[in-house]
């Protein structure tokens, strides 16, 4: 009895130990997001911008820091438009709905500028011009878009993609999987779960840039047209609309939207 | 009018959801019975090693998030190892581990809640260690069991959602994949949760009637 008495004070003496350290070791990482309001003293209205931060080069974290063109490119008209803007991340299919119950004022992430979604939200100019790629194996079976017989194809919840990827299956009767974001997408497809993919043309470029000789995929066929990409702006956001294409007009015209654009899609 | 048309229009689609979430329900918790019963036996064994197995198996289970497991049994582990897991595969051994770790500690403190006296008075009278427990621990710790079982059953169930995660078209993914084609959130999202309220109040009622059918008194 005492026997058993002492295993578990043992025991628990033993997890206390495990779980400090693993607490102690954790907080010491500190994710140091310390976003204390910076005391400029300037009125800048602040605006709530959805945002991934999954969606290389458009938007990703480095260091923890929220950035990529998009990011770089909403802050520059924020400050054209003297805006202050408060980053929101989410994941991609949570953004219109956001949008919609006034969540948020605004959102950027690659967002096409599509006719059922104009229904739902406003948008700003288009920003960038883009398409559609198709992904597969190199040794897989899909070597041309004629393959896809039968064949799984994955695609990201409430995209472009998905609405061809559909497309696509009904054509060659195949399925649909659906992720949520990039990552998965891509590891379901080397994993073998899938046999092709789709998504838009920059992330693939993107992914196919930081694997190298190493990739296992490959981009079949040319591109897929798409919609340009435009800031979303909620319904509920009076004025946000003039104001952000003001602030797009301004930075195209003093040169710093090219720069933007050269940093992150340089050929 | 338009609202109706929007519920009538997403529900072929979320009745296969739903479809699929009770077949990976009843899947998982089959399978997590039989593996909860064992765990839970070699929890009261005599044997170290069999407790030790049981101990460990249920604080992982218990200390990690169901998420994490799902995403790692689906992505981490054929990075490693080198099977290959569908979707659905992949899902019915998480909700399935995670059910029966919890199931585990129900059944532990099931048998351990009958008075010592039951299993003293069984050994007095001759039966062996198996036979009191079989014909008169087991019967009386199964009756106080059953409403945690079904609760269970119940968190089970709703955790089935999380395997929108891994692209399981389930009843919450169902839903997502509707209201990110035609925006209705509110209108889709109040109709899954009536699927959901179903499912579960149909658990409800039968668990209901069970405890009624083994009450003694």
């Amino acid at each position: 009895m005492s026997d058993i008495k002492q295993q578990t004070l043992w025991r628990r003496v033993f997890m206390l130990i495990v779980v400090s350290v693993i607490a102690i070791a954790l907080s010491a990482c500190g994710t140091g997001e310390g976003d204390g309001g910076n005391a400029e003293g300037d009125s800048k209205e602040e605006i709530t911008v959805a945002v991934v931060q999954d969606y290389p080069p458009f938007e990703y974290k480095e260091d923890e820091e929220l950035t990529g063109f998009d990011v770089e490119l909403v802050e520059a008209v924020a400050e054209k438009a003297h805006l202050k803007v408060n980053w929101k991340i989410m994941k991609f299919d949570g953004i219109i709905p956001a949008l919609q119950a006034n969540q948020v004022d605004a959102a950027v992430s690659a967002i096409g500028i599509r006719e059922d979604r104009l229904e739902v939200v406003n948008f700003s100019d288009p920003y960038f011009e883009s398409g559609l790629s198709l992904v597969t194996t190199k040794d897989g079976s899909v070597q041309s878009e004629e393959d896809l017989e039968g064949a799984t194809i994955v695609a990201k919840q409430g995209t472009s993609s998905l609405k061809l990827a559909n497309e696509l299956a009904e054509k060659y009767n195949g399925e649909v999987t659906k992720l949520q974001d990039d990552a998965t997408m891509y590891m379901e497809l080397e994993n073998g779960n899938a046999d092709a993919l789709i998504n838009d043309y920059p992330s693939v470029a993107y992914k196919l840039k930081k694997d190298g000789k190493d990739s296992v995929l490959q981009i079949v066929g040319d591109k897929y047209p798409s919609e340009d990409y435009g800031i979303a702006i909620s319904k509920g956001s009076e004025g946000l609309v003039e104001k952000l294409n003001t602030g797009l007009q301004e930075i195209k015209d003093s040169g710093e939207f090219d720069e933007i654009y050269s940093k992150y899609f340089a050929e | 009018m338009e609202t109706i048309n929007v519920i009538i229009d997403a529900l072929p689609t979320l009745l296969k959801g739903m479809g699929l979430t009770v077949e990976i329900t009843v899947i998982s918790l089959i399978l997590a019975m039989f593996i909860g019963v064992m765990l839970g036996i070699f929890s009261i064994t005599k044997s170290k090693v069999l407790r030790f197995i049981s101990t460990v198996f249920v604080d992982i289970i218990r200390g990690t998030p169901l998420l994490v497991q799902i995403l790692f049994i689906y992505f981490g582990l054929p990075s490693v190892v080198d099977i290959s897991l569908t979707a659905f595969a992949a899902g019915v051994i998480a909700i399935t581990i995670n059910a029966a770790a919890y199931l585990v500690e129900i059944f532990r403190a099931g048998i351990n809640s009958i008075d010592k006296g039951q299993m003293e008075a069984g050994r007095t009278i001759g039966f062996s260690y198996s036979q009191t427990m079989r014909l008169i621990i087991l019967p009386q710790a199964f009756r106080r069991m059953i409403p945690a079982i079904v609760n269970q059953f119940i968190v089970s169930i709703k955790d089935t959602s999380l395997l929108s995660a891994i692209g399981l078209a389930e009843l919450t993914l169902s839903g997502q994949s509707i209201y990110a084609e035609n925006f209705r959130a509110f209108e889709i999202l109040t109709v899954v949760g009536i699927l959901y309220f179903v499912i579960i109040y149909s658990l409800s009622i039968l668990s209901r009637w069970l405890e009624r059918r083994l009450n003694v008194s």
